[in-house]
Formats: structure tokens, sequence, C-alpha cells
């Protein structure tokens, strides 16, 4: 069965970019989110198999939202989305259980690769 | 990757973000302390540039990068909002302007580097105390363009880090518990853009299978990213040495991990030697160890990583290829009003089923069935019809919410304190309409601004707020729209106006004479007719108000002025709400039907033909009070056969602003919806007629213009 996979990141563009990346590479996508309250609540919702979490978002960040599903589900795949400039961030979000990081600019194949790799 | 069938969402949404950014600067100015409104130009600038970046736009994204550089410092509390900053910000918000013009017109961002902006975005983060970190955080983001290239990792690593007693005793005992003690070298991909974040993630996934006794450089030095692009770690594992590679080696962005089980011999040999932390001089002069025959490497797929780099590299050329013309006419819709659309069609379909169904039902039933089923079609028609026309509708707050920056622009620059107020933005117009208002509206506003308001000096000396203030409202009444342009400043100057147009010979004296201040006021709309006494940067150039009107006048709509000599002036804009489909009055003029929009219609009269009256060789009525002209239509429309005046007549009221007209007809029809079919070049040589339509049963009727007709 496909995979699914949860969105989550404040800019719509952003979204449909990597859903179009996600389906033509034969994932489901199992929902998107806009900002870290909205990712928890779809997570509920749709338990994906992995979640892509974008780091800066308003109303609740991503490492906020990671580690408030982690509490839910502590076995969680969740791939965080950085850009520059964020290591630290990203180093704390591993510390909570990230299972890995992409960097924006995306490239199409290593979203793929990260997906696929933590899903595998 | 190709980028290009995101562009029209990129640019969507960047110009939501821009101006966002520009909203939220304006609210800074004001508050410069207000740590949500800088969280928000900080997440608002990041999300920028990591869409820009996104779509290979690197000028764009290295503007925005620095932007977001600064407000970084902001929001840590380093760099203290100045005017200085919000300056530099505004004028990067029209450097990203132009960008977005750009790509919108040639699919390319343009060739501007804007090094200046970027300078003075670098300038606010020199503040002498601040430099450092400034500093530190550009170079940590630039090292991983200027690595060297290291093709390979150098085996043997491990042997080279210092072991005190302690740990050897340590991994003696674990070996003889059976675990295994490794050595690991790990090579980070060269386009890695977060070595320490990877870095980080290696050390976890390891110290998950195994405990890591040693590491060189340091753990700690390793979060900082003190490392080049491989660090070594001693490992104590359960697991296989196989095992323990695939899982560092399964990780993203490793370009490859060597290991080998740890001989402690090789550790004595050279663990006395003391090893500075960047040794790789040292390798080249230690004994070349011989490679352990259970090393084992595992390299990444170089086929996979290799596309990536190579575009990478010509992120420009991408979205070359991308068609001319890339404004798009698309409407973000809520979805809501797509559920509703959806629902409605569902209906109707129903509703088709069931007259079907009741056609082959029994005869008797037939008839009942077909008319109940037929007024239900009615009922979802309409609504449905209702729903399109909603999803058409876009709030005005599109083109209003450039206008605080731009009143902010227009006081610094003028020397002048005004505020602005608006209100109704959340009024819903036609997309098409409220494309084309922006422009009219501008110039109205700053028209306010220029000409309208007085300088503070003088609004002091009249008792008025020094801040002169300037409002937008919106609302709908009825089928239209009415957005008012209100200041409280000098007013228009009557005499002003007047004795400009005679010198000018628009006028004659003895016309200025007969005038009245209304139509003296008008005068304004007339092309070239510009009474600033100095032509300045803002407004004054004379074009403008004939332009404003005439861009009104093009979406069915009309312009009226108030004005009060000193104490300020109204502009009035009043636009139908949707342009394609409105509700129309249906009669009957010489055996031919017209529509007349409802919009323009007063009231409709059973006049005498007694109660006529003849002033100025025009017939006109007292009707409660008001004087207006009666229009013959058959005249003005050069309907065939004369018309012989009974004793009685049907008129119907049309209204343009306060003015009113008498339209004489032979019949009603009725009230109709309908959809307007613009007539092309054949309806300019008719003033009278805005367009046609299609009715029920496939006649064309005519659309009359009661504005051209009063």
């Amino acid at each position: 069965m496909a995979k699914s996979v949860l969105i989550c990141d404040d800019a719509a563009f952003m979204r449909m970019m990597i859903r179009d990346i996600l389906t033509k590479n034969g994932f489901v996508v199992a929902g998107e989110a806009e900002n870290g309250i909205k990712a928890i609540e779809k997570y509920q919702e749709t338990h994906p198999d992995l979640v892509l979490m974008d780091i800066t978002m308003p109303e609740m960040d991503g490492i906020q939202a990671l580690k408030e599903i982690k509490k839910i589900n502590e076995n969680a795949q969740i791939v965080m989305c950085s850009a520059m400039g964020q290591q630290a961030m990203v180093i704390e979000s591993i510390q909570a259980g990230a299972r890995d990081f992409i960097v924006k600019p995306f490239q199409a194949d290593r979203v793929i690769e990260a997906v696929r790799k933590v899903l595998e | 990757m190709d980028v290009s069938q995101y562009l029209d969402m990129f640019l969507d949404e960047t110009k939501e973000h821009i101006q966002n950014l520009s909203d939220q600067i304006m609210r800074l100015e004001e508050n410069p302390e207000d740590t949500d409104v800088i969280n928000e130009i900080f997440r608002a600038a990041h999300t920028l540039k990591g869409m820009a970046g996104t779509m290979g736009f690197t000028r764009m994204q290295t503007l925005t990068h620095d932007m977001e550089n600064v407000f970084s410092e902001v929001r840590s509390g380093k760099l203290k909002v100045n005017s200085q900053i919000i300056d530099v910000f505004f004028s990067c918000l029209d450097a990203l302007d132009e960008y977005v013009q750009n790509i919108q017109n040639t699919s390319s961002e343009g060739t501007n580097d804007n090094p200046e902006l970027i300078q003075r975005l670098n300038a606010c983060l020199s503040d002498p105390k601040d430099a450092p970190a400034a500093e530190e955080k550009k170079a940590a983001e630039t090292v991983p363009a200027k690595e060297p290239e290291k093709p390979s990792a150098p085996a043997g690593k491990w042997d080279e880090i210092e072991l005190n007693d302690a740990i050897k005793e340590a991994i003696r005992e674990s070996r003889a518990d059976g675990d295994e003690c490794y050595g690991l070298n790990v090579v980070i991909q060269e386009k890695c853009l977060l070595k320490a974040a990877r870095a980080f993630l290696v050390l976890r996934t390891v110290s998950e299978k195994g405990e890591i006794i040693a590491s060189s450089p340091s753990t700690q030095d390793i979060e900082d990213e003190r490392f080049d692009r491989d660090f070594t770690l001693i490992v104590i594992s359960r697991l296989t040495l196989e095992e323990l590679l695939k899982a560092a080696g399964n990780i993203s962005e490793i370009e490859c991990v060597t290991g080998a089980v740890l001989d402690l011999n090789q550790q004595n040999k050279k663990g006395l030697v003391s090893i500075p932390a960047e040794k790789e001089d040292s390798q080249v002069s230690a004994e070349p160890a011989a490679a352990p025959a259970n090393e084992v490497s595992a390299p990444k797929a170089v086929a996979e990583t290799k596309p990536v780099s190579e575009e990478e590299k010509q992120p420009e050329k991408k979205s070359v290829s991308v068609g001319k013309h890339l404004g798009n006419k698309t409407i973000r819709v809520d979805i809501e009003k797509l559920d509703e659309l959806m629902n409605l069609v569902s209906e109707l379909i129903i509703a088709k089923n069931s007259i079907v169904s009741a056609t082959q039902n029994g005869q008797n039933q037939v008839k009942n069935g077909i008319k109940d089923n037929i007024e239900y079609l009615e009922r979802v028609t309409t609504n449905l019809h209702e729903s399109v026309m909603k999803v058409r509708m876009v709030p005005i707050e599109t083109v209003t919410n450039k206008f605080p920056r731009m009143i902010r622009d227009i006081s610094k620059k003028l020397d002048k304190k005004m505020e602005l107020y608006m209100s109704g933005e959340d009024t819903e117009l036609d997309r098409t309409v409220v494309d084309e208002l922006g422009d009219p509206l501008m110039h109205l506003l700053r028209n306010s601004a220029d000409h309208g308001l007085e300088t503070e000096d003088v609004r002091i000396k009249r008792g008025k707020n020094p801040v002169g203030s300037i409002f937008l409202e919106a609302a709908q009444v009825g089928n239209n729209v009415v957005i008012e342009v209100r200041d409280d400043g000098n007013g228009i100057d009557i005499e002003a106006v007047k004795k400009k147009a005679l010198e000018r010979g628009t006028i004659t004296p003895e016309q200025a004479e007969t005038m009245s201040d209304k139509e003296i006021i008008d005068l304004l709309f007339l092309p070239s007719f510009s009474t600033a006494k100095q032509v300045t940067d803002v407004s004054g150039r004379g074009v403008g108000l004939d332009v404003v009107k005439a861009k009104i006048e093009s979406l069915s709509g009309e312009v009226e002025v108030r004005s009060k000599l000193g104490e300020g002036s109204s502009w009035i804009i009043r636009l139908p709400m949707t342009l394609a489909i409105i509700q129309t009055l249906m009669v009957e003029v010489g055996g031919e039907k017209y529509a007349i929009p409802l919009n323009s219609i007063q009231s409709i009269e059973t006049i005498h033909y007694a109660d006529l009256k003849t002033v100025q060789n025009k017939q006109v009525i007292n009707l409660r009070g008001i004087v207006m002209p009666i229009v013959s239509l058959f005249d003005v429309l050069e309907v065939e056969g004369t018309r012989i005046p009974e004793e009685e007549m049907t008129v119907v009221v049309a209204r343009k602003g306060d003015r009113y007209a008498g339209l004489v007809i032979d019949r009603l029809i009725g009230q109709l919806e309908i959809v307007i079919k613009p007539l092309g070049k054949y309806s300019k040589q008719c003033k009278y007629v805005s367009g046609a339509t299609i009715l029920g049963d496939g006649e064309v009727a005519l659309i009359l213009d009661a504005n051209a007709l009063i």
C-alpha cells in the first residue's frame, strides 16, 4: 500500500509543490496543514506514515508541533523542512525526535530521498 | 525540476507575503517594540526566501535572505528597530515588487542585484556592537560554497584519536562482554547545507545503535559546525560493522561512511602522538597504516546525486522556458463557495432526474409533476447563478491594502501629516471590476493628500487638527458598491476652477455666468485640467481626474463630487456589483424590447400628459417636488412609427446621482435578470445602448444605458 505523508508548511505554494513531488513518486498525501496546530489536528485525524514539517510556521512552529506529535505517538516519523540559518533549530528538532531534515530550496529528489529513507 | 507550473501560485502567494510585510512594517513603524509584528516580518521574509529559492530566483532569494538576517537580529533583541531599518525595508519591498513584476512579465527576475539595498541591509547589521554576531552568521552560511574539494574519506582516521587509559579499559571490558569497538569516519556530501545538523543526525543514529565513546572533533565542536566535511567516531556496539555502517550510511546527504574494528595496538603506537584538532597534515606524515581487511565502505549512489548538482548550477535557465505572459487571471476561491456550488449542481441534477421520471409516469400526474419540478429547477438555477457570481467576487481589499503604505510615502514626501482611515475593505466586487479599480482610487487618494489637505500650519491656523484625515469607505448599497474617498482638507475652490476654465478657454464668460457649482466641479473631469498651483511629484499633472472618470464609466459606474470650501471634499464612486449579469426592467418601445438596468431606476410612474410643462424648450415634469426632464425614447432611439400623445403615459424614472429623468415607454414587460453580451464595435455608434442580451425565447434585446440618457 502506498505510504501516506502529511505536509505542513505555511506557504500554499510549497505545499502544492511537495504534494506534486510526492504524488509523482507514488506517495499518498494524507493532508496538508498550514500551521503547527493544524498539523497536530491533521496528524490525529489521518495517522500518516510520515510528516513533512516546516520549522517556521505561524500559530505554532514546527518544533513545537513535532514535540506534541511525539507525545501522541512516540514512533511518529517526522522529517523537518528547514532553511539555511536554522541549524540550531534543526538540531533541536532532531533531539526531539525528527528523523531527517531537508533544506529549502528543495530539490525533488532530495525530498523523495528523505521520505524513502525514513519509510523504508 | 520543472517549476514553471508553480509560477502562478508562486506569484500569488509572493504578492500576498509582500503585502503582509508592508502592512506589518507599517505597524512596526508605529510600534517598534511589538514582538508579534517582528516575528511576523521575520517569518514572511523567511517564507519568501524559501519560495524564491525553490523557484530559482536567486536575486530575490539573496535579498530576502538579508532582510531575514536583519530581522533575526531584531528578534533576538540585538538590534533596535529605527527609522533607517524601516526605510530600508520599504525600499526592499519595492525591489521585491520589481522582481515580481519582472517574473510576471518575462518569467525571469531580471538582472538587478540591488547591491545598494543589500549594502544598506548589511549596514543595519554592522552597527559596531552587533557586528561580530552578524559576521559570524554570514560566515557560517557561506562556508558550504567555499568548501574545498576533498574526494574521499581518509581511511584509518580513527586510529589518530587519542584514547586515555580509562577508555581503553572500557573498550577491553566491552569486548569481553561480546560488544565490539569500531572506528567510523563519516564524510558529509559537499552540497549539504546544514552540516552540523546532518552530523548531529548521524551522532544520534549511531548512539541509538551503540555508544560513542570518543570523537574527533569533539561532539560539541561537531554540533557547532567546527569541522570540515568529515568527522570520526569511536563506537562500542553489539552490531556488526556492516550493520553499523549501513545505519549511518542510510542517512541522507552522507557521502560515505568508512569504518573498521578498532585495533588497540595501532592505537598504542600512535597513542602518544598529540594530534591537533585539524589534523589533515598529520595524516600525511603518519606512517601509512595498512588498510584493515575488514574495512567496508558505504558509498552513496553517485548517479543519484549527479542530476541534482547539475540543476543547481543552472537555476536561472529552468524558468526561461516558461511562456511569455504569466499574469493569468486567476481567482482564489473560498472553499465554502465552491462547496455551495457543488451542492447546487447536484440539486440541479436531482431536479432534472425528477422531470425525466415525471414524464415517464402516468398521464395524469405528468402535468403536476412537471410544474412542481420546474419550480424547483428554477429555484436551483437562481441559487446556482448567485453562487457563481459570488465565486467571481473578491473583496476590494486586494487593491486597497496597498494604500496605507502609499499614504505614508506621500506624507513623508510632502511633509504633511495625514492619516488614512479605511472601512468596508471586505466589500466584494466582481474580480474584473476590482482589478481596474486600483488606479482610479489611487488617483483620488493622491489628489486628496496633495491638493485636498492643507499644510500643517494652514490647518492649525484654521483651527483644524494638524493631522489631516483621508477616509476610504466602501459599502454595498443594493446592487451597487459605493466607494467614497473623503478628506477634511480645503475642498474645491469653485472660483479658482472657474477662473482657470476661463483662462484656458474651456468655457466662455457667458457660460461661466449660468453654470451651477456642480457643473463647474464637473469641469475638473475634463482632460488636462489641473488647478494645482504647482505640479508636484505626487499629482497635479492634469492627468488623473479625466482618467478616473473614464475608467469608472468603462466599468459602468459613475463618479460624483461633493465639496465644501474649507471643509473638505468627497469623491463618490458607484459601481455595479458585477458586470456580467444584471437585473433589468424589460420595457417595450415601439414594438421593440429594451432592458433598462434596475440599479439606475428610481421608480415607475403614470403621468398625465397635462402635467407636462415646457421649460427652455424641454418637456419637464414636477414629480413630488423634483423637476425632471421627460425623454421620449421614441425620438432618442429613432424607433419607427410615431406615437400619438395619449392622456396617460408610462414613465420610467431613471436616476444618476442626484439627477433624474423620466423615460417615456410604451409598455412595461417586467423584471428580468439578464446576461450582458457586449456589442463590440457596433454599439459605439449608439451611445445609449450599452450592450445586448438574449432573451429566453432567443430574441435579442438591447440594454439601454440610462446614465447616457440623463
